[in-house]
């Protein structure tokens, strides 16, 4: 076979150059990821500390709502309750996305926090229904970020329900595989839940994806004054 | 998983996009212009398959070129033409008798077979295959031959451009052929073309005859043929200064069809001469051309199928599928997605990884259509319907080459 003389070398010193480059834009890239997660951090702990403050305002209204039940002050413990959930679940859903672009261990603990949160909004809300005879409806949604083709679903129809119904519907959302925090698998046996979306509608169990059209007729059951969406 | 394999696949690409250009930084783009000393016969062959009525320009092409008319030799192979190729191809010699075009006739055997055919019989020093769909420039030769400065060099190839710009497709095609010659020519600075394209590569004719001529069973026997050179250690420059015009595919499912052909054919025939890959004998060509088509196909379907089917579609039909059970009321749900959102929720590092390669692309871009001596400002609009719609139609490609080969079919040519 004919051959050229051709003296073929392999270009070391540029290929180790390339490489050097490449891992050094690839620094820069962990680099900008380690500051967005400490700003995501920051951002979220900074919700959290009023999220505290909030709640513990809210335990001090509760006990005093006690003693003195009055409408008036019902009404200004549930708008305030309603703003502290409604900020509870914007972060919380921030902190299920910022985890499904990087890791759970990243944010782990503020997701227990927001978990706790949410819990204790929903406790403080069971406690003050006693007191007070306001007219809201509340869910406890149970979702899970991981193989639940149903959940997407249903958390669109809550949200939608929540924005129609504004502070007559209170949803506690809560995943359900966060095992970190014991509370949720208290709640989950309590309620015996075994799939997943399952959402508590004042104490009666779904656990099955409820569309909208049921979904509303099952929450209008529970006012006495009928709102617009229940009307129609 | 999903996440490591898109990182893997940023980290390849931007490593050859860096690579590249320090080759670019090192070893320039612009060859010294030479003067032909003398002129050596040339043996051009157009191999047709029912080629009636493009042929004629092709040949006229041929016929026009600056050079010696005494030194230039035209073989018409036709392959067993079932149209008017042979008749209006002999019309032709008719009406030129004193330029040296001889037609030959054979039987359907296809492009490789035609070629060797012609290659038996050539009577040039320089063997030149012009695709009769293509249109050689007049100074074509007279660039090309003077970089045969040495005996090692086996093929020199002109840059190749689309010749009716009518469609979007082909406009798109235009683009990509400008930036294929672009990256053809610096890896020309490590000798590591890979393919001698259908139109107009001129070879050394003595080299390739004991090279043992074209592959006839090959889908894609340019490739082959330079695949060949380079395992015997001879030389493939690229050339830009001179350009071949061809017809390029109009619409999308053409564009599959050839594409499909050419990405299995070069599959295919990289891995018959697998030994080569990786292997330090045969330098830059061996450690990074060869793997490239393996590399190409893996980020064109990391990019179809993760990116753009992952990442968007999926949860595009995903968030259809949802917003379906609202009855698409989606009104209140948009106005506390807007009221919710920050930009915290950008995430920021696939994005930077995505910018810094798309801007080191448009540098690549910018100095592509420079060098090929266009004005970027010209193709603004189909530069960024190649940045969008490229990526997929080669992912598509691709896909489908791949489901061919698990399901093992391959077409003839």
């Amino acid at each position: 076979m004919v051959k050229g003389n051709y003296e073929r070398k392999i270009s070391i010193k540029r290929f180790s150059l390339a490489l050097i480059l490449t891992c050094f834009v690839f620094l820069v890239g962990l680099l900008v990821g380690n500051t967005l997660t400490n700003q995501r951090t920051g951002y979220l702990e900074e919700i959290a500390y009023k999220q505290k403050l909030d709640y513990e305002s809210l335990q001090l209204q509760s006990l005093y709502l006690d003693l003195s039940a009055s409408n008036a002050s019902c009404s200004i413990f549930n708008q305030i309750l309603e703003t502290s959930l409604n900020d509870v679940g914007t972060a919380q859903a921030k902190i299920d996305l910022y985890i499904k672009e990087t890791s759970k261990d990243s944010y782990s603990e503020l997701k227990r926090e927001y978990t706790l949160a949410q819990v204790r909004y929903w406790l403080l809300n069971k406690r003050i229904k006693q007191a007070c005879t306001g007219e809201h409806v509340s869910i406890l949604y149970l979702y899970s970020n991981d193989d639940c083709v149903e959940c997407g679903a249903q958390g669109t129809i809550l949200s939608y329900l929540k924005e129609k119904l504004q502070d007559k519907l209170f949803v506690f959302s809560l995943d359900s595989d966060f095992d970190q925090e014991p509370m949720v698998s208290i709640l989950r046996q309590t309620y015996n839940i075994t799939k997943i979306p399952s959402i508590v509608i004042e104490d009666q169990v779904f656990d099955k994806l409820i569309g909208k059209a049921d979904l509303i007729k099952e929450i209008c059951s529970h006012y006495s004054e009928k709102p617009e969406i229940c009307v129609n | 998983m999903i996440k490591i394999i898109i990182f893997i696949a940023y980290f390849i690409s931007l490593y050859l996009v860096i690579f590249w250009l320090l080759v670019l930084l090192e070893k320039g783009i612009k060859t010294k212009p030479k003067k032909l000393k003398n002129f050596p016969m040339v043996t051009i062959c157009v191999p047709a398959y029912n080629e009636e009525k493009t042929i004629v320009e092709t040949i006229l092409s041929i016929l026009k070129l600056d050079y010696p008319h005494e030194k230039v030799e035209l073989l018409v192979v036709n392959d067993g033409s079932k149209d008017h190729t042979q008749e209006v191809t002999t019309n032709l010699i008719k009406e030129y008798p004193h330029r040296n075009i001889i037609l030959i006739n054979q039987q359907n055997k296809g492009k490789g077979a035609a070629m060797n055919n012609a290659l038996n019989i050539a009577k040039g020093d320089f063997f030149i295959p012009l695709d009769a769909d293509s249109i050689v420039e007049k100074n074509a030769l007279k660039v090309l031959l003077p970089h045969f400065h040495t005996p090692n060099v086996a093929a020199v190839l002109p840059m190749i451009r689309i010749q009716h710009k009518s469609t979007l497709m082909r406009k798109i095609q235009h683009c990509e052929y400008l930036i294929n010659f672009f990256y053809k020519k610096i890896m020309s600075h490590l000798n590591c073309v890979h393919v001698t394209p259908g139109p107009f590569s001129v070879y050394r004719k003595d080299i390739i005859k004991k090279l043992g001529g074209f592959d006839e069973h090959n889908l894609v026997e340019d490739l082959e043929m330079a695949v060949k050179i380079q395992k015997a250690n001879f030389e493939i420059i690229q050339v830009l200064e001179t350009s071949i015009l061809t017809k390029a595919p109009g619409n999308f499912l053409q564009f599959y069809r050839q594409r499909n052909r050419w990405y299995k054919g070069s599959l295919l025939t990289i891995f018959s001469y697998r030994k080569m890959i990786f292997n330090k004998q045969y330098g830059d060509f061996g450690v990074l051309q060869l793997p490239m088509v393996f590399i190409s196909a893996f980020i064109s379907i990391t990019l179809f199928f993760i990116l753009i089917f992952w990442r968007v579609l999926k949860p595009l039909i995903n968030q259809l599928s949802d917003w379906s059970y609202i009855q698409f009321d989606i009104g209140p749900l948009l106005s506390k997605g807007f009221k919710d959102y920050s930009l915290l929720n950008l995430n920021l590092v696939p994005m930077f990884y995505g910018i810094t390669i798309m801007i080191l692309a448009v540098v690549f871009l910018v100095l592509a259509h420079h060098h090929a001596g266009e004005r970027i400002r010209d193709n603004k609009k189909t530069i960024l319907f190649y940045i969008i719609i490229y990526p997929l139609m080669i992912g598509i490609v691709w896909t489908g080459v791949i489901f061919d080969l698990l399901r093992g079919k391959i077409q003839k040519w």
